[in-house]
């Protein structure tokens, strides 16, 4: 089946067919795998040129390369094309949603890294956040099992392999998609909603130049 | 590149970006086309879904050569189940394309399911097939509705090839006879307190 398709083939059509092969296999890995693939596993992504063409795939579509530990790759969502969608009001998740979800990012991210045990930006733990530190007097119990459903399936979430006080959540592969610039943009949303009057949330503002509101830029 | 190019760059990047976030999308028929996102007509014409498409030799099949899975299905096997059982009980007229097919009801897909099992139903079929039927509308495999019990093929379908409906038109055959559909607004057979424990 060698069907046209509008969008890429003006890409791939100059491509020898090894080549078309390896940068579509390269853009299926980095697009569909629930985790970052190897540089040396894929020779769309260890060559530079290749690589090139699998970024100008991804660009077409909103999307870029992420490069995870200086040695794997996965693609998360272009940085001005998230900052439109942000601008247009685009936001697939609900509000409960979200709420459990930064609840798991706080119990599983922040507080680890406040209290230094995680360093550098990355939004990936092994610090598991319990149902009990999930529980509020804002989400019934249905609620926040509905949206646990949700944000699993979507892989921002997932179940953390230490059963022993019930079952508790760590954060999802989604998460490595995020942009530097994501990450950090994520990071000054959770101080800002955390501490917004502490000197750090005043040098983020100052930094932004604008007064700036506690959503979450999720790349979900 | 000239700005009207870099505009229609920018709106096909920005549709993409919508429909990778959310899934496939339902808009207005005069919504302009997107360069890699087919139109699936609501069978009323009151809309259209954008659904991605991919040049063949891209998409999940490559990741299984790469032992690089992805984002995990929970309850694979009766998500897959259930996924069928709807093929066969929308999908009535299987020279036509699966897009739209027809509405099928609750007590079709828990007949099959039985008549798949071999067995009667058993109280815990229902929990298993709801929850399979949400998650496949959650990802827009189908279109389930909650409180009339009925169920449709969801936009995605439209994305399937010839070859793809042989296989199916094959499988339809090995699978129970559904009874006739019986569709009717009031039915809600759906009993919410037999639900709650589903899926934690």
């Amino acid at each position: 089946m060698s069907e046209q398709h509008a969008l890429f083939d003006p890409l791939l059509q100059d491509l020898s067919d090894r080549s078309r092969d390896e940068v579509l296999a390269a853009f299926s890995a980095v697009q569909y795998a629930a985790h970052p693939v190897a540089e040396v596993q894929l020779a769309g992504l260890r060559d530079v040129t290749l690589r090139r063409q699998v970024q100008r795939m991804l660009k077409l579509i909103g999307r870029t390369l992420v490069h995870v530990d200086g040695t794997h790759w996965t693609a998360g969502y272009d940085d001005d094309i998230a900052a439109s969608l942000v601008a247009q009001g685009w936001q697939p998740l609900s509000v409960v949603d979200r709420a459990v979800l930064v609840l798991v990012l706080i119990h599983s991210v922040a507080i680890p890294r406040s209290e230094g045990i995680l360093t550098g930006d990355s939004w990936k733990s092994a610090r598991p956040t319990t149902v009990d530190e999930l529980r509020t007097t804002r989400i019934s119990g249905e609620e926040r099992r509905l949206a646990l459903q949700r944000l699993r399936a979507a892989g921002l979430i997932q179940l953390s392999g230490d059963h022993s006080g019930g079952p508790s959540y760590i954060p999802g592969p989604q998460l490595q998609r995020l942009t530097p610039a994501a990450r950090r943009r994520l990071q000054d949303q959770l101080i800002l909603a955390a501490a917004p009057a502490s000197p750090i949330a005043e040098a983020i503002r100052a930094r932004n130049g604008v007064p700036v509101s506690t959503t979450t830029g999720g790349d979900a | 590149m000239s700005t009207e190019a870099v505009e229609r760059r920018l709106y096909n990047a920005m549709w993409w970006a919508k429909v990778q976030s959310a899934g496939p999308l339902e808009v207005d028929p005069d919504t302009p086309a997107v360069a890699g996102l087919t139109r699936a007509a609501a069978p009323d014409g009151s809309s259209v879904w954008l659904v991605p498409t991919l040049p063949s030799g891209a998409g999940h099949g490559v990741l299984d050569e790469l032992d690089a899975p992805p984002v995990a299905v929970e309850q694979p096997n009766e998500t897959a189940r259930i996924l069928a059982i709807c093929v066969a009980c929308c999908w009535t007229d299987r020279s036509a394309p699966a897009w739209p097919g027809s509405t099928g009801t609750l007590a079709q897909v828990r007949s099959v399911y039985a008549g798949m099992r071999g067995r009667p139903e058993q109280s815990s079929d229902l929990t298993l097939i709801i929850g399979s039927l949400r998650r496949l509308h959650a990802t827009h495999w189908l279109l389930w509705d909650d409180k009339a019990a009925e169920v449709r093929l969801g936009p995605r379908v439209i994305t399937w090839t010839a070859a793809d409906l042989t296989t199916l038109r094959d499988l339809c055959r090995h699978l129970p006879e559904p009874p006739a559909a019986v569709l009717s607004p009031q039915v809600s057979p759906v009993d919410e307190q037999e639900l709650e424990e589903s899926d934690e």
